[in-house]
């Protein structure tokens, strides 16, 4: 038969919207455009081999992210074995007024500074700030309690701005103590 | 750390623990009130704030501004097709086809490098038609006889509006016989199909539907001839050659393996015909059906049957 899809074209038109969904998770994740088109091309596969466990009409991009990362963990189980123990050490939790960042953030800035963030953050921040997942589906899709999404978030955010910010300005620090008491 | 010790306002400190929730609208109406009546006569909260955004922000410009990998699509769907089989029916040729598909990567002269990695390059574009070719004619996925046009016409192969391409192609490409016309599935995207053959070379020349932002490099070095107005692009991989270019929605593409220049005549060919019979399809409107019934009843087409040399 020529006309009628085949089951593969069927998945296509399901899954492949998403790619570049996908590969933009799976490069800001590692870093690495080669690694990244290796990585989307594993999840597609492997995506195509559960497509029969998919339901039609439920969310699609979320059950492929969810595959992401367990591709990505099989992959790469060095990725997450670095595992934050001392996720407290890190950052104090306590809240404490930071410096102004910086007024012009470039490409390479932002790139460098995410670059920098510990793999757990950047995947919690990737998905939430960027793919706008809700707190509940990153956690499903990391399969973490959401209050460890919500604690690696705010901490990862934070971190983005500590490498983003403004050294030139952080010498003012006169300025902004007691700025608000007036 | 080089932090700052915070100032001693007590509304500071709560205000400044909202923030973020705040720009996620995760507060209630109630709190939100607050934290706006806050920042209207705080400028270090709304400093604060605006560094917030101004970073989500960013990091949203950078990730999202990540482009595909060139012919990654094809790729993955030649690779899907390798695994489970399909279309590897009735293959002509021992052409390692799926391995052609699988490292789609043009050439294509000129544009690329002036071009920065955020515009589509020309390549990108080409590997939609060329993967078209390689993954669905090279993979053998057409009758062994050429259907009629009523067949061709048909809603579930090319459709009434498209199949007028079918008699267009064999009257431009005058040497070449109709293998097929339908339309197929690769890469998540349709293709209106024509195949043609002479011989045992075939050819293809396909379209598909423009996404949202894809168009062919502009500019004076874009690397394009032009031919009736047209930019016509080409390029090649390996032992495959493909010329396509942009009409107001589609792009579209001659495919095969003649050697470059002559598979570019045969696009050239192709321009003035294909952007006729496209233009009313993309102004939408209903006249290609009618013509293409009123040809049909004319009864100038005969199909012949594919006959191995
Ligand atoms: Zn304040
Ligand atoms: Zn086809
Ligand atoms: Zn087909």
């Amino acid at each position: 038969m020529l006309g009628p899809k085949t089951n593969v074209a069927d998945f296509e038109a399901v899954a492949l919207p998403h790619l570049n969904d996908i590969f933009r998770t799976a490069s800001g994740l590692l870093c690495n455009r080669t690694e990244a088109e290796d990585l989307s091309q594993d999840v597609y596969m492997h995506a195509w081999k559960s497509f029969h466990r998919f339901e039609p009409g439920t969310n699609c991009r979320a059950w492929l992210f969810k595959i992401l990362f367990h591709r990505l963990h099989h992959h790469r189980r060095k990725w997450f074995q670095l595992k934050l123990t001392k996720e407290a050490d890190l950052l104090e939790d306590t809240l404490q007024w930071e410096p102004p960042v910086k007024e012009q953030l470039s490409d390479e800035e932002i790139l460098g500074a995410l670059d920098k963030l510990p793999e757990d953050y950047r995947a919690v921040v990737l998905l939430a700030d960027v793919e706008e997942f809700s707190y509940k589906e990153v956690a499903a899709t990391l399969d973490i309690p959401m209050g460890t999404v919500m604690s690696r978030l705010s901490r990862a955010r934070r971190l983005l701005r500590e490498q983003l910010r403004d050294t030139a300005q952080s010498y003012g620090i006169g300025k902004i103590v007691g700025g608000d008491a007036s | 750390m080089n932090v700052v010790k915070f100032p001693g306002n007590q509304q500071c400190v709560k205000v400044y623990g909202y923030l973020d929730s705040y720009l996620s609208n995760e507060l209630l109406v109630e709190t939100t009130h607050d934290v706006l009546r806050h920042l209207d006569s705080c400028t270090e909260c709304r400093q604060a704030l605006a560094d917030r955004q101004k970073v989500r922000d960013g990091l949203r410009r950078v990730v999202l501004a990540e482009t595909l990998p060139i012919g990654l699509e094809t790729r993955i769907s030649a690779k899907l097709r390798e695994q489970t089989g399909t279309n590897i029916r009735r293959a002509w040729f021992f052409t390692p086809w799926i391995l052609a598909a699988a490292c789609l990567m043009l050439t294509v002269a000129g544009s690329s490098m002036i071009h920065r990695q955020k515009a589509m390059a020309a390549s990108q574009i080409l590997a939609l038609g060329l993967g078209d070719h390689i993954i669905c004619a090279m993979g053998g996925h057409y009758p062994p006889t050429p259907p009629d046009m009523a067949t061709v016409a048909d809603e579930d192969n090319m459709g009434a509006k498209y199949a007028l391409l079918v008699p267009a192609a064999l009257k431009q490409l005058s040497q070449f016989q109709l293998v097929e016309g339908h339309r197929c599935h690769v890469g998540g995207r349709t293709y209106p199909h024509v195949i043609l053959r002479q011989g045992d070379m075939l050819i293809s020349l396909s379209l598909v539907e423009r996404k949202g932002g894809e168009a062919f490099p502009q500019g004076l070095w874009n690397g394009a001839t032009k031919i009736d107005g047209q930019n016509v692009f080409q390029g090649h991989q390996e032992n495959y050659s493909v010329a396509g270019f942009a009409t107001a929605k589609h792009f579209v593409f001659v495919s095969s393996a003649l050697d470059e220049q002559t598979n570019f005549d045969l696009a050239r060919r192709m321009v003035p015909a294909t952007t006729e019979i496209l233009r009313p399809i993309e102004a939408s409107l209903r006249k290609p059906v009618t013509m293409v019934l009123a040809w049909l009843a004319s009864g100038s087409f005969q199909p012949e049957a594919v006959s191995h040399r």
